[in-house]
């Protein structure tokens, strides 16, 4: 009896030893090395990171050719490559969702995202990481009273009909974008200035010299609207001027013009710059009455 | 554990280094100079292992590895921080796109939100978070929670801190049942409180490791809170008492994710065991234990606690072998083989050597370990030769 309780505790013994050597020497590399089919799993199983930035709901995105830049560039030497910067590539319109900052509850802001084709370049050494350029983000929301008409000297322009009821300038030297009424009240500032950079993947994963240029400004929902209801009209143009806030930026033109690019829909036709009047511009529609 | 003849531990440390080559060199070396030094890096850690296995000194060795891997881990992920980017904030915008830097003390906050919302709360990138809850998993499985004494980059400031004194000035071997239960207390009140508010809980408010790691922009007058909060833990819990009391306050006490892996003590492979038959009683173990694993009355039942780290300490100051790390519910393995084949020749007596769980074990752990400090490791040594050397 002895005899075989010893043996039977021998057999469990070396079963449990050789389990182990097969857990370490091969179970545990083959989880390091297959990492990546967890990770699928995780995702096919419905799990993601909770809201965030990333994954804003994207509202309305336009591409914008390159080199189409209208003005040219004073031959100044803080210029120099410099051309990128005011030469927008694409614009889009996100609704973000996050988890708060304060660790309590959900916030919800509207995201302006700019991109420009490589890097920024920053001689003055603004806190934003970008000297250039002055954007200008004009914002038309549901059920603005047509009556309100809304040119702009800074950006030289005039729009094709009224009631455009918020304007939004970025640049690279204020922590926020800030936002204006259309007789050019200061109404509140955004909500986050973010530059990304992205670079081009060199051997093995590493990064090269930057591509792109991502300048993403947060505005709040609930001072905004949704813009995921009704038609929403966006208008945005690059310039070197903010005449809400004047700085050395940039010595204004006799001819006043500061719209060095703008983004126009793939519909409306290319405008020819004319410095005896100001620039009319179509602008972006996106229609959500659908939502 | 018993030291291994040298034949064996040459044989073991051979095998380690294929493995770990594989996996440090396999990451990439781009030129000589990083060749060099991670050449260097599997070389020290070879070193480590060979000397747990001929001497037999567990607690010893794994200790200079343990507390050199936190030394590491600070000047690579300071230097990161502070040098590369010009300061140690973790910026709002990084929390906003979910580019936090993955931390394995989050696990536990994660598990009721990944449950009922399928949702990760802490804002890291899903490759790293993925990655940590697989090897969390794998390691509770296999290890139980050994990680906390081998493989945890922040517990080895705690043991760092602890074994500067001599000797103790702060004799806290008995503990109060409220003490003994509160790191499960907090355990609980941080999941429930993450879940209540889907945020890390302990993140944003309790980890004292945030002083030698990363903390989040202080701009504002809770962040002011946040930050005395945990720059005050980190200077009592980490440093002030484990000095007085040559224990790991911070990890036995403090740390959800120490108190999360106990409680999964009881289902993995690896364990101590206590023979009372060769136990004297002199309650050295007691006394040296840093997490407060064996009391008095766990030792009269031949039982170490679930608050077991698998340090060593404890095999190494019994003098009558009493206490043994081999396979869990299974007694004495390695004697009963060592009975049989004590007075054999050269091969019995290597393959008694190499049949021995605790051999397993420490090669399992150590392996891991080391694949995870070896980044640290070579980027603290570069960095390092770079500033004061110029190389």
């Amino acid at each position: 009896m002895e005899n075989k309780k010893t043996k039977y505790s021998s057999i469990i013994n070396r079963t449990l030893m050789i389990v182990s050597i097969v857990l370490v020497l091969f179970v545990i590399p083959l989880v390091f090395i297959n990492a990546k089919i967890f990770e699928e799993f995780l995702i096919s199983s419905g799990i993601k990171n909770s809201p965030n930035l990333k994954d804003g709901y994207l509202i309305a995105e336009f591409n914008d050719p390159a080199g189409d830049i209208l003005l040219q560039l004073p031959h100044v030497t803080i210029y120099d490559n410099a051309r990128n910067t005011l030469d927008i590539r694409n614009f889009s319109v996100k609704k973000v969702a996050f988890n708060s900052l304060s660790g309590v509850g959900i916030d919800a802001r509207l995201n302006v995202c700019i991109e420009f084709d490589g890097k920024q370049p920053n001689p003055f050494d603004f806190k934003n990481g970008f000297s250039f350029p002055v954007i200008h983000f004009y914002l038309k929301t549901p059920g603005t009273q047509k009556t309100q008409i809304m040119s702009d000297k800074a950006a030289n322009v005039n729009f094709d009909e009224g009631g455009w009821n918020y304007q939004v300038i970025i640049d690279g030297m204020h922590e926020q974008a800030r936002v204006f009424d259309n007789t050019g009240k200061f109404l509140f500032n955004g909500l986050g200035l973010y530059v990304k950079f992205e670079y081009e993947k060199g051997y093995k994963g590493k990064q090269n010299h930057i591509t792109k240029t991502i300048i993403t400004a947060g505005l709040p929902l609930e001072l905004i609207g949704d813009p995921v209801y009704g038609k929403w009209k966006y208008y945005i143009v690059t310039g070197l001027l903010d005449v809400k806030n004047p700085s050395m930026l940039y010595q204004p033109r006799e001819d006043s013009s500061n719209v060095f690019d703008y983004v126009t829909s793939d519909s409306s036709s290319r405008f020819e710059i004319d410095s005896s009047r100001r620039v009319s511009l179509s602008p972006l529609v996106v229609n959500n009455s659908d939502f | 554990m018993k030291k291994k003849g040298l034949a064996a531990a040459l044989f073991i440390s051979f095998l380690f280094a294929v493995f770990v080559s594989f996996f440090v060199l396999g990451k990439g070396i781009d030129n000589l100079r990083s060749g060099i030094i991670g050449g260097l890096v599997i070389i020290y850690l070879v070193f480590i292992l060979f000397m747990i296995l001929y001497t037999g000194n567990v607690y010893k060795w794994r200790k200079i590895f343990f507390t050199s891997y936190a030394v590491a881990f600070v000047i690579d992920f300071v230097w990161w921080t502070m040098g590369d980017r010009g300061h140690m904030w973790l910026l709002d915008s990084e929390i906003l796109y979910s580019q936090a830097p993955m931390c394995h003390i989050v696990v536990p906050m994660l598990i009721l939100p990944l449950i009922f919302t399928k949702e990760v709360i802490f804002p890291a990138a899903f490759s790293s978070v993925s990655f940590m809850i697989l090897l969390t998993v794998v390691f509770t499985i296999i290890f139980g929670r050994s990680f906390c004494s081998w493989g945890c980059f922040f517990g080895g400031q705690d043991e760092l801190f602890s074994s500067i004194p001599s000797s103790k000035r702060w004799s806290i071997n008995r503990l109060h049942p409220f003490i003994k239960y509160f790191p499960f207390a907090m355990l609980a009140f941080i999941v429930l409180h993450s879940f209540i508010t889907m945020s890390p809980t302990y993140c944003f408010w309790f980890c004292p490791f945030k002083t030698t790691s990363e903390f989040i922009e202080i701009n504002s007058f809770t962040r002011v809170i946040q930050t005395f909060i945990f720059v005050s833990l980190w200077a009592i819990l980490v440093i002030l008492l484990p000095i007085l009391s040559k224990k790991r306050i911070q990890c036995s006490f403090f740390c959800p994710m120490g108190a999360f892996l106990s409680c999964s003590s009881k289902i993995n492979l690896f364990g101590i065991s206590i023979d009372k038959n060769k136990c004297n009683n002199c309650k050295r173990c007691i006394t040296i234990c840093p997490n407060f694993a064996i009391t008095e009355e766990s030792l009269s039942k031949g039982k170490v606690l679930i608050t077991c780290t698998k340090c060593g300490a404890c095999l190494n100051v019994c003098t009558k072998n009493a206490i043994t790390l081999g396979i869990r519910g299974v007694k004495h393995i390695y004697e009963t083989i060592e009975d049989t084949s004590a007075k054999s020749g050269f091969w019995k007596m290597f393959g008694r050597d190499l049949w021995d769980p605790a051999v397993v074990f420490i090669f399992g752990i150590f392996t891991i370990a080391a694949i995870m400090s070896s980044e640290n490791f070579i980027n603290s040594i570069s960095r390092l030769l770079k500033y004061f050397i110029g190389v």
